[in-house]
C-alpha cells in the first residue's frame, strides 16, 4: 500500500530546510520497498486528511501567523490526531501547534494540540544543539541546529523529546520539543531527520514501515555532528 | 579646502598601512586601513563627501546576489577613474576604498552589506541605491530576511534614486519612502521566498506579476525590462539589448541594473550603456577558468561560487553537466553560515541527475542531500585539492578535459587559495584574484 506523506506548507514554513524532512521519509519508504506518495501542501492548498504522517517546518513570524490561520480554519490537523497519525513539527510549526505563540509581538492561538505556550525568549538562541533522546529511537544521542527567538513551555507533566547538553532547545528547562501522543515537537532544523536517522525509523514504525534498517552511510553525518559536539556531553548543564 | 584634521590623520593613517600590508594577503589588506580610519575618526565616510567627494557621483550596491558582479559591471562602465571597493563590503571596506583614493573622482560605487545601508548611505548620500534582490543568505547570522530588508528601507531618506527589482516582494514592500524608484524586471527566476505578503502576511498570488490579495500590495510597473533572449524592453517597446558577458538569467538582470544606475548618474538613455556593457572575465573568480597543469590531463577547472539555495540552483541550472565531471564544495564556518540546513532548499529533484563529487568540511551533509535527490555521489573527499584531483582522474579515464566546481563562500576561497597545488593557470576567461 502506498504510504503518504504529507508536507505541510513547504512554500512558507520552509526556511530553513525542513522540507529535507519529508523527502528524507519518502526516500527511506522506498528503500523499504514501498510506494511512497510525497505531497508538498501550499499555503494555499486543502490539507488532505488521508495521509499516514504529517509534518511542519521552521519560518519566520509573518509566515507562521498564516501558517496557524490556515491550519485553524477547519482543523485539519485536529482530524489527523484522532486518527493517530503521526506528526513532526520543528520550530514555528512545532509553536503553532501549542496554546499559543508570539510573532511580531503579538500572542496569538495556536491550535492547542500540545499542552504548550511558547513567549519571546530573552536571546535569540542560534547554534548546534547536543541532547539525549527520551523516546526509544536507537540513538544514544540526537544532534541539530536551532535558530529561534522563542521559548517554549511545558506543562508539567510533559514528556519533553530530550534533554539538551548543548544549545537551548525549549530554552528554559534543560530539554528540547515533546513527545505528545503521535506528535513529535522539536526545534532541531538539519534537517532533524537528516541528522538523526534513529528518529526517522522510529516515526516510519509507528505507521507500519519497516526499515529494518537505513544504509550505513546514512549515520555518517549524525555520527560527524555527534564527533563536532561531544565535548558538551563534559561539561553536563544542570537541568 | 581640505579634509577636517581628524578626517586626513585617518587618511594618511589608513593609506600607509595599505602600503605597508601590500605584502600580505589581499583580503586583510582591504579592511585593516579601513578599520584603523573609521576608529579614528568615526566620521570618517561623511567627511570625505563633505571634502574631497563634494563633486563624486557615488551609487551604491545591495542585495543578497550578485552584488559583486553588478558592481563589476558598473566599474566597467564607468571607466577607470572610479573609487570602489573589491571584495569587503563592510564599512572598514568602503573606508578603505575611499583612504586610498586619489583626489577627485567623478564616480564612486561601492557594494554594501545589507545590514549596513542605512550607515553607509547615511555617511555617503548616494545618487544611486542599486537594490538586487532579498532571499535567505546566511539565516542564522542575519536573522529574519524580513528585517533586513526593513532596515534597507531604513536608508531612503539619504538617497536620491533606488534602482530596484520589481519582481522582489520585500524589496516593493520597503521602498515606499524613496524619493524616485526606478523599477526594473528581468526573466522569471525563483520565487522560493517571500509567499507571505511582507506587509501584511496576506496570500501572495502569482502570474505574470505578483500581488497580495489582502492589503493590495502589488508588483510596481517596470520602467525596465529584460527577457530571457537579453532584449531590452521600455514601455512594452523593444529599445536595445543587454550582454552581460556571463552566463545565467540573473546575469541579464545585474546587468540591465548596472546600465540603468550608470545611465541615471551620467545622464544617458539606458540602451546605449547597455550596449557598451560586456564583462568577458570572471568577476572576483566567479565563472572564471583555469588550467590544471599538475593534474592528469591536465583538464580545465570552471569555477563557480554561490552562497545559498537561489545562487546554486541559478549555477546548477546554467552548467552542461554532460561533458564535465561536478565537484560541489561545501563549508559551514561564520562567513557562509553555520547552520548547512539550506542545501535541502536547493531543488536539486529538479536539476539533471549527474554523478557527483562532494568536497569541503561539511560534504557529510551534501553527500546524504544529493543521495535523496537521486544523484550518484562517487567520492565524498572533505580535502578539495584531492577531490578535484579525482575529478581530474575521472576525467581523464572517460576521455574529458573539463571539471566544474561550484562551492560556497569559504569553500570557494580555500579552493582559490590552493590553486598552487593544482598548478592552476588562469584561462582566458579568468581574473587572477583573490
Ligand atoms: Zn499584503
Amino acid at each position: 500500500m502506498t504510504v503518504k506523506i504529507v508536507s505541510l506548507f513547504p512554500d512558507v514554513l520552509g526556511t530553513y530546510g525542513d522540507h529535507g524532512n519529508a523527502r528524507i521519509l519518502a526516500h527511506l519508504v522506498r528503500l523499504a520497498g514501498r510506494t511512497c506518495e510525497l505531497t508538498a501542501v501550499g499555503i494555499n492548498d486543502v490539507v488532505p486528511l488521508d495521509g499516514d504522517l504529517y509534518l511542519l517546518g521552521g519560518g519566520e513570524d509573518g509566515p507562521q501567523a498564516l501558517a496557524a490561520r490556515r491550519l485553524a480554519d477547519g482543523s485539519p490537523l485536529h482530524r489527523v490526531v484522532e486518527r493517530n497519525r503521526p506528526i513532526l513539527a520543528v520550530c514555528a510549526g512545532y509553536q503553532v501547534l501549542g496554546r499559543s505563540f508570539v510573532a511580531e509581538g503579538t500572542t496569538l492561538p495556536g491550535l492547542g494540540l500540545l499542552p504548550i505556550d511558547s513567549v519571546r525568549g530573552r536571546a535569540r538562541m542560534v547554534g548546534e544543539v547536543l541532547m539525549t533522546p527520551f523516546a526509544p529511537i536507537g540513538q544514544s544521542l540526537m544532534t541539530g541546529f536551532e535558530n529561534h527567538g522563542g521559548q517554549t513551555i511545558l506543562d508539567s507533566d510533559c514528556q519533553p523529546l530530550g534533554r539538551v547538553y548543548r544549545g537551548a532547545g525549549n530554552g528554559g528547562d534543560g530539554h528540547d520539543g515533546i513527545v505528545h501522543g503521535s506528535i513529535v515537537g522539536s526545534y532541531l532544523h538539519g534537517p532533524i531527520l537528516a541528522r538523526n536517522p534513529g528518529l526517522a525509523l522510529w516515526l516510519l514504525s509507528r505507521i507500519g514501515v519497516d526499515v529494518s534498517d537505513v544504509p550505513a552511510h546514512h549515520w555518517r553525518l549524525y555520527e560527524e555532528r555527534v564527533r563536532a559536539s561531544e565535548g558538551a556531553l563534559w561539561t553536563r548543564r544542570r537541568a | 579646502m581640505d579634509l577636517p584634521l581628524r578626517a586626513r590623520l585617518a587618511r594618511q593613517t589608513a593609506r600607509l598601512i595599505a602600503r605597508g600590508l601590500q605584502v600580505t594577503p589581499r583580503f586583510q589588506g582591504e579592511t585593516l586601513p579601513g578599520r584603523i580610519a573609521l576608529r579614528i575618526d568615526p566620521g570618517f565616510l561623511s567627511h570625505n563627501r563633505e571634502v574631497s567627494m563634494l563633486h563624486t557621483q557615488t551609487v551604491l550596491v545591495t542585495g543578497t546576489n550578485g552584488k559583486t558582479t553588478t558592481t563589476a559591471f558598473i566599474r566597467s562602465l564607468l571607466g577607470p577613474s572610479v573609487v570602489s571597493n573589491r571584495g569587503s563590503n563592510l564599512p572598514w571596506g568602503i573606508a578603505s576604498a575611499l583612504a586610498q583614493s586619489t583626489g577627485a573622482t567623478p564616480y564612486a560605487v561601492l557594494e554594501v552589506d545589507e545590514a549596513y545601508v542605512p550607515a553607509v548611505a547615511a555617511g555617503l548620500q548616494p545618487a544611486v541605491l542599486v537594490w538586487l534582490n532579498m532571499s535567505r543568505d546566511q539565516l542564522d547570522r542575519n536573522l529574519e530576511v524580513r528585517r533586513l530588508a526593513a532596515r534597507v528601507g531604513e536608508s531612503a531618506s539619504s538617497v536620491d534614486t533606488l534602482v530596484a527589482n520589481a519582481s522582489d516582494p520585500l524589496i516593493v514592500a520597503n521602498s515606499a519612502n524613496f524619493g524616485a524608484c526606478v523599477w526594473v524586471k528581468g526573466p522569471p527566476e525563483w520565487e522560493g521566498d517571500a509567499q507571505a505578503c511582507p506587509r501584511c502576511t496576506g496570500e501572495l498570488t502569482y502570474a505574470e506579476t505578483w500581488s497580495c490579495t489582502s492589503c493590495g500590495l502589488q508588483e510596481p510597473a517596470s520602467d525596465y525590462e529584460v527577457d530571457g533572449g537579453g532584449q531590452l524592453w521600455h514601455d512594452g517597446v523593444i529599445i536595445g539589448s543587454v550582454h552581460p558577458g556571463l552566463p545565467g538569467n540573473f546575469n541579464l538582470l545585474n546587468a540591465l541594473m548596472a546600465s540603468v544606475a550608470v545611465a541615471l548618474v551620467g545622464r544617458e538613455p539606458v540602451w546605449e550603456v547597455a550596449s557598451r556593457l560586456s564583462l568577458t572575465s570572471g568577476v572576483e573568480g566567479r565563472f572564471a577558468s583555469w588550467w590544471l597543469t599538475a593534474c592528469e590531463g591536465t583538464p580545465t577547472l570552471i569555477t563557480y561560487l554561490a552562497k545559498n539555495p537561489a545562487g546554486w540552483h541559478a549555477n546548477l541550472s546554467m552548467i552542461d553537466t554532460n561533458e564535465s565531471e561536478l565537484v560541489l564544495g561545501l563549508n559551514a564556518r561564520i562567513a557562509d553560515g553555520r547552520d548547512t540546513s539550506w542545501i535541502w532548499d536547493v531543488e536539486f529533484e529538479r536539476l539533471q541527475r549527474t554523478p557527483t563529487i562532494v568536497t569541503g568540511e561539511r560534504a557529510t551533509d551534501l553527500a546524504l542531500r544529493l543521495e535523496v535527490a537521486g544523484f550518484e555521489v562517487v567520492a565524498v573527499e572533505p580535502s578539495q585539492v584531492r577531490a578535484v584531483g579525482f575529478a581530474a582522474k575521472r576525467a581523464a579515464q572517460k576521455g574529458r578535459n573539463r571539471i566544474v566546481y561550484l562551492g560556497n563562500y569559504t569553500a570557494f576561497r580555500s579552493l582559490i587559495a590552493t590553486r598552487a597545488e593544482l598548478g592552476a593557470v588562469v584561462g582566458l576567461t579568468g581574473e587572477a584574484v583573490l
